[in-house]
């Protein structure tokens, strides 16, 4: 679809990264950007620009046959109505075009109704307006709807109740099933990163040739996680929605959970497009960092250079210099060509933490065989056999190793470390 | 990637009640990466009065006598801590490239500078 995107800026204030970064944003909610419109003055109330700015935008609408127009300022309610009056296209905001991208990618239960919670919120105060404007005849059609605005913000709020309802009680369960994961031993890592960075396509490239669990209690219910073993280790990898800058406390209540899981992780894949610009790259990091800097994230984490097949190998060194004091335990992939993929994994695999080595015996019965089905869940078994008893080789966390100590039968002869 | 950098924090912004002001600037030298604190290597606190509140040149001076002889090419601080003056002209002044906290690295290595002086402050003003 085609778009055109305005901004009005306020005198002496440098817009310019905000609005390539709104190009970028409409893009990867699949708009072509056909034009950009900038006027510096103070808001007009009614059309947010001026009036003498608004023929010139719908002129450019009709030669250009765009289909519609993204505002950088948020807008009113009365704003829009007027606006879409006027212009007779569809008119958003920056706000709207963060929920359409994130709407896109909410391929989860969780994720949309997060969207649809941030897209209620949203729409909530303007409800009001948006009706009495209808209601005084305005727009044919909706004269008669008399009690509609009542009726309308009643059914809003009944709904953004029902979702932070079905919401408290996915956040329950995925509590639930974190705790899990992390009492078998897994560990926690989450993509993290703006959108566009290729998160998704990383995760499919990390999970694709790795055995993957067909543990159903660990897929169906949150199909954005998959787990992978690296060395037998088990790791549950994450996408996420991606980081943009300056997101208005409603959108990040609505996202709230997703965010905790992201700042809970045991480990942060933190993602960029390398064959972007090294401006763009440092002004993604720096939003990145300090997000998470002021969520307290206090795990591990990995600087990715995605998408490394666009560029060649001196433009990525010149970029890795140039925006050294934001790089922390780099490493460079084409998540597409699956170059760098194996040092990535093999990064991961360092940042676990050790698991010792060691032999057991368990003894030749029901209860030893449990024990074994339970080593094969929770640590790395590197050799089993059977004979008066069971013996095992393996890698494995200490804690688990005390617990199964204690069972009848079981002796441990610690090995080394791992 | 690994760096060397000061970072810089002064406290006593506000008056005390004789209305004099009391500050502490502290200077740590470290190793960090975009991340973490690699190592300190070098830590000097300076205290100062001021009759009345001190102006950007006082403030330089202050950080200039601090971090004296510390060869870190790098100063990192928070835009305030210079009346949010773009970078480049701090930086001509002190001799430094000078950049406000980006990464998180950073952050926590101003922020262990923001610890010092603080504590530092405050035990000074209890001593009798
Ligand atoms: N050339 C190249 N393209 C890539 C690579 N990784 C991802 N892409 C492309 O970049 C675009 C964005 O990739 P996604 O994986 O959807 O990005 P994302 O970070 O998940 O984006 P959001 O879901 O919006 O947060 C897609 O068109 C991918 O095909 C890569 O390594 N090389």
């Amino acid at each position: 679809m085609r778009a055109i995107i305005v901004a009005r800026k306020d005198p002496r204030k440098d817009i310019s990264e905000d609005l390539e970064e709104m190009v970028v944003l409409a893009e990867s909610a699949g708009y072509e950007v056909v034009g950009t419109l900038v006027q510096q003055r103070s808001i007009d109330r009614v059309y947010q620009i001026g009036r003498g700015k608004l023929k010139e935008l719908k002129e450019m609408i009709e030669k250009s046959e765009a289909e519609k127009v993204i505002f950088l300022n948020k807008l009113s309610a009365s704003q829009i109505f007027n606006l879409t009056s006027e212009l007779k296209v569809e008119v958003i905001d920056k706000f709207n075009l963060i929920l359409e991208i994130f709407a896109r990618n909410a391929k989860t239960r969780k994720a949309q109704l997060q969207v649809e919670l941030a897209k209620l919120s949203y729409e909530l105060p303007k409800a009001r307006v948006m009706v009495s404007l209808m209601k005084r005849g305005e727009r044919p059609g909706f004269k008669s709807l008399g009690r509609y605005y009542d009726l309308y913000e009643r059914d809003i709020r009944r709904r953004i109740y029902e979702i932070k309802r079905e919401l408290s009680e996915k956040d329950r369960i995925s509590e639930e099933v974190r705790k899990k994961r992390k009492e078998i031993g897994g560990y926690l890592v989450t993509l993290a990163g703006y959108t566009n960075a290729g998160k998704s396509t990383l995760m499919r490239r990390l999970t694709s040739k790795r055995v993957i669990s067909d543990d159903k209690l660990f897929t169906t219910l949150s199909p954005s996680t998959a787990e992978l073993r690296i060395k037998g280790r088990r790791v549950f990898l994450t996408d996420t929605v991606g980081f943009i800058k300056d997101l208005p406390p409603w959108m990040v209540a609505a996202f709230r959970s997703t965010m905790d899981e992201i700042f809970s992780s045991d480990l942060i894949l933190l993602v960029v497009d390398a064959s972007e610009d090294t401006k763009a790259i440092r002004r993604k990091l720096k939003t990145s960092h300090e997000i998470l800097y002021e969520n307290g994230y206090a795990g591990r984490l990995i600087t990715v250079m995605n998408k490394i097949d666009k560029i060649n190998e001196e433009e990525l060194e010149r970029k890795i210099e140039e925006l050294g004091n934001l790089l922390h335990n780099t490493v460079a992939v084409s998540a597409v060509s699956g170059e760098g993929i194996d040092e990535l994994l093999e990064k991961i695999y360092q940042e676990l933490p050790k698991w010792r080595l060691y032999e057991l015996k368990l003894p030749m019965s029901r209860d030893g065989m449990k024990l074994l089905h339970r080593l094969y869940e929770e640590s790395h078994i590197l050799q089993v056999s059977f004979n008066e008893w069971i013996s095992v080789r393996l890698e494995a966390e200490t804690g688990l190793i005390n617990k199964i100590e204690n069972e009848n039968g079981v002796e441990v002869l610690e090995y080394g470390a791992g | 990637m690994a760096e060397e950098v000061i970072a810089i924090d002064i406290s006593g912004r506000h008056a005390m009640e004789d209305g004099t002001y009391f500050m502490i600037c502290a200077a740590v030298e470290a190793k960090i990466t975009g991340y973490s604190i690699l190592s300190v290597e070098n830590l000097v606190i300076k205290k100062k009065r001021y009759k009345n509140a001190p102006c950007l040149a006082e403030i330089l001076d202050l950080v200039k006598e601090t971090v004296r002889g510390m060869k870190a090419r790098v100063l990192i601080s928070e835009a305030g801590e210079f009346f949010n003056e773009p970078e480049w002209r701090i930086g001509s002044v002190l001799g430094k490239e000078v950049r406000y906290l980006e990464s998180i690295g950073e952050r926590r290595l101003q922020k262990l500078a923001h610890m010092i002086t603080n504590e530092t402050r405050s035990l000074l003003l209890e001593e009798p």
